[in-house]
């Protein structure tokens, strides 16, 4: 298998922009689990309080051209994409050290 | 279709977390094995992509609920079905640990639907239809768009389902049993599936042309 600079660099920069995407939209996410459990008035155990909770920093929103933008939401989509980058590549790159 | 803590039983969960033990050991031994230098960088890329592709929601009709892709068939098709558990085991983790989204006592839950089910039943089906449509004068091309959509589609269609019957079999807590989860699950997720299947053909569809070597056609 080759190693294409171009092709990573490529769907890096979609992970980007699908982060900031995903971040300003992620109000909206409401699944078919979340219904079920609002209808039963069935409340998540919180076991532990995670850092950036909510894919955000708990920051006010900032209006951009007429449009509110959680800012805090998009650094937190960026550093979870940033988390999952390195824990991959850096399992990646172990289990296949033998072989390099 | 993240479980949050609290939605499964501890027996559920346990059993669930078990199931998966011989599904990471077994992953884990495949990809040592295939994974060398220049197959990490794009494990490595393809696991953030999923990350954050599953941040973005689109709506599935009327109510208000939305969906979302689970990115383990894509993984599955491009990579292995062993390197979409590990991705997607990865996902999960950082997704509980950091975010809040799905839960640490559902984790085992999490990983045996998105994970397992969805890379092995999602990577089935590509695999199925390839065969199937081998013996069809078809373009090679709309071969693998069509099978790369119903790998999509059937993994996250039944990755829905392991959850529901997870939900269903929690139902002291949860609320519901069988007769609802499955069928709610299922049905809701055909439908987001839909755009899981179009996402994975169009990303299967563009890397086939760019690296033909990592889409295999047989």
């Amino acid at each position: 298998m080759k190693l294409d600079y171009v092709m990573l660099l490529k769907i890096l920069v979609v992970a980007a922009i699908l982060a900031f995407l995903g971040s300003w939209v992620a109000s909206y996410a409401y699944e078919p689990l979340d219904k079920a459990a609002e209808i039963l008035n069935l409340k998540e155990v919180e076991i532990f309080k995670a850092p950036l909770s909510g894919y955000t920093l708990g920051w006010k929103t900032i209006n951009l051209l007429g449009y509110e933008l959680d800012v805090s939401g998009v650094i937190a989509g960026v550093i979870g994409t940033l988390i999952v980058l390195i824990l991959a590549y850096a399992l990646a790159s172990v289990l296949s050290r033998k072989k390099s | 279709m993240h479980m949050p803590d609290g939605f499964l039983t501890l027996q559920v969960a346990t059993i669930a977390f078990l199931i998966d033990i011989p599904f990471w050991i077994l992953s884990f031994k495949k990809v040592r094995n295939t994974f060398d230098a220049k197959t990490a960088p794009l494990f490595g890329t393809l696991t953030a992509l999923i990350f954050a592709a599953q941040m973005v929601n689109w709506p599935i009709g009327p109510g208000g609920t939305t969906g979302h892709l689970i990115g383990s068939p894509l993984v599955s098709i491009l990579l292995s079905p062993y390197s979409g558990v590990i991705a997607l085991s990865i996902i999960l983790l950082v997704q509980a640990l950091v975010f809040n989204d799905g839960g640490l006592t559902t984790y085992g839950g999490n990983v045996l639907s998105m994970a397992v089910v969805g890379s092995f039943v999602g990577y089935a089906a590509y695999k199925a239809t390839l065969k199937i449509m081998g013996k069809l004068k078809v373009n090679e091309k709309a071969k693998i768009i069509v099978a790369s959509f119903l790998g999509g589609w059937i993994g996250i269609t039944f990755a829905a389902l392991s959850t529901g019957i997870q939900l269903g079999l929690s139902s002291s807590v949860f609320g519901y049993g069988l007769s609802i989860t499955v069928p709610v699950m299922t049905i809701s997720h055909a439908i987001i599936g839909i755009g899981e299947g179009a996402i994975t053909a169009v990303a299967v569809y563009y890397i086939s042309k760019v690296r033909p070597d990592l889409v295999r056609e047989e």
